[in-house]
């Protein structure tokens, strides 16, 4: 099952959308009852945030987190550690792409997400487990990706967990539902082209994908349109970056997406209780039709 | 009359309360504060009246072998599933799914419907006021489908019989669905119908039905098939 949600406040200064995607998260938690997560995308900042889930045990996670800052040298800012993570703020001008080796190379450390505007965090357990440890809700954002999952075709570890970063493009990440059937299709191509996987799920060739199709230049909604032609499988996928929020829908419409965009909010969710739990009883609720892409900015 | 207030109350709680009101013999049965939850009002088995007075979730009235059902609001996916005789009316919009494998009985939805709508459908009448997406209608057998707007492609795909009334544009008919002339009493028929419900009837309408050549295997049309499956 798995069930995903997109929130996106049409004013560019508006900063209340991580309460709607918690509202979204909870009406969809029966669908994904193992594992949480969200992205939440505020005020573009200059310096770049790193999330680094850290599997280490809990008793040593915080010598862990600074055993990482130390050997950083001075391209850690700030460091505040959460639940299992270390998020990690970057001095200004660094490639925070060139210090992923460097991070991962630490026992336990998992680089998750890196943006400038996206704040990535996914965990296992309920959404009321995951706000508890992660208090989502006070987190400034303007648009936000969320996803609980029921896993059915990769392990149940909060690596695994969605949204999925596409560890290629800061700031771009992923939350699906469905199955891509020819992902190991997708990995080995993108594997000759030099990508790496970090997962072994299936969704992950999505958030690779997309990376790949704009690091040549294509637009978050050209890249989800050529999505459409060569994913295989049913799904339903919500993606993410700096130049906004768009959702997809398989050209069979094996899996399901209903939203609400006129107005102020623009609302999308697996199923339709998480879309009126947001946009209202009454707002005028439709399904995305098959093979369809939106995106809005 | 009986007001049930779904808040504050389970799903199985508020199909034992509507139960026991059919049991009790109720004229009408009004919802209230539905909140879009899942499951409400199946397998309804006594004739009444019932007003939902707001939006649901999926699988309303699914399973029921009467009813008599309005939903003041929005249905998610599969309302009205297997409906074997009454009416079900969707003031809003619906998901996927409306009415599939319906048997008898009539299922309206004001607003647009989503994918899948009267799949398998053995009987019974479709209406959708406004646009209907794509793959419905698919392997319809029997009854009718009235659309007063658009509709996705693939609408009608290996149908074997029944009739689907298109207003609007279809960018693609699926696997052997064929035009034919509306009779001026089928005109008539569909105009009355939707005066019925209050939703304006469409300019013109075309009658889409089985083309039949799905019913036996050719291998002269070999490229049909490879479509159709």
């Amino acid at each position: 099952m798995c069930g995903i949600a997109g929130v996106m406040i049409r004013d560019p200064k508006a900063t209340g959308a991580s309460g709607p995607i918690t509202d979204m998260m909870e009406a969809l938690q029966r669908r994904g009852p193992d594992s949480a997560g969200v992205a939440l995308y505020g005020e573009r900042q200059a310096a770049y945030r790193v999330s680094v889930l850290l599997t280490n045990p809990d008793a040593e996670r915080a010598e862990a987190i600074d055993a990482l800052v130390r050997e950083l040298d001075g391209a850690v800012a700030a460091v505040r550690t959460e639940g299992i993570y270390g998020f990690l703020e970057l001095a200004r001008n660094l490639d925070p792409m060139a210090l992923v080796p460097a991070i991962e190379n630490r026992p336990g450390a998992h680089v998750v997400g890196i943006g400038q505007s996206m704040m990535l965090v996914k965990d296992g357990g309920s959404v009321q487990e995951f706000e508890d440890r992660y208090a989502i809700r006070s987190v400034a954002s303007r648009y936000a990706v969320g996803h609980t999952r029921l896993a059915t075709e990769s392990r149940v570890d909060p690596m695994h967990a969605q949204p999925l970063w596409s560890r290629y493009v800061p700031d771009l990440c992923v939350a699906h539902n469905g199955h891509i059937t020819n992902d190991q299709v997708l990995r080995k191509t993108l594997m000759t082209k030099g990508y790496r996987f970090t997962t072994d799920n299936d969704s992950e060739a999505i958030s690779v994908y997309l990376a790949d199709k704009v690091l040549q230049g294509k637009s978050l909604r050209e890249a989800m349109e050529d999505s459409l032609r060569e994913l295989d499988g049913a799904f339903t996928y919500i993606a993410a970056s700096l130049e906004g929020i768009g959702v997809a829908r398989d050209p069979f419409a094996f899996k399901p997406l209903a939203g609400v965009e006129p107005g102020e909010l623009v609302a999308f969710a697996t199923e339709y209780p998480a879309v009126a739990a947001v946009a209202g009883y009454n707002a005028s609720v439709s399904e995305l039709n098959a093979g369809e892409v939106r995106v809005w900015s | 009359m009986v007001v049930i207030d779904c808040l504050g109350k389970n799903t199985r709680e508020i199909n034992q309360e509507i139960r026991a009101a059919l049991d009790a013999g109720a004229a009408e049965i009004h919802l209230t504060n539905p909140q879009a939850r899942h499951n409400l009002a199946v397998g309804l088995r006594r004739p009444c009246r019932m007003v939902i007075e707001g939006s649901v979730g999926n699988y309303c009235a699914g399973l029921a072998t009467v009813a008599d059902l309005e939903i003041r609001g929005n249905a998610g996916w599969g309302v009205a599933e297997n409906l074997v005789s009454g009416r079900v009316v969707v003031h809003g919009n619906a998901g996927t799914a409306v009415g599939a494998s319906l048997r008898g009985g009539t299922v309206v939805v004001a607003g647009d419907a989503g994918t899948r709508t009267g799949n398998l459908m053995k009987g019974g009448t479709i209406i959708v006021g406004g646009d209907l997406a794509a793959s419905s209608a698919f392997m319809m057998q029997k009854g009718t489908l009235i659309v007063c707007g658009n509709a996705g492609y693939a609408l009608g795909d290996s149908m074997y019989q029944g009739r689907i009334f298109l207003g609007g544009e279809c960018p693609e008919y699926g696997s052997d669905v064929v035009e034919m002339p509306v009779a001026d009493e089928e005109l008539t028929e569909i105009h009355d119908l939707l005066l019925g419900y209050g939703i304006p009837a469409p300019r013109r309408l075309r009658k889409l039905v089985s083309g039949k050549r799905l019913w036996n295997f050719s291998t002269r049309e070999r490229s049909l098939w490879r479509t159709a499956l």
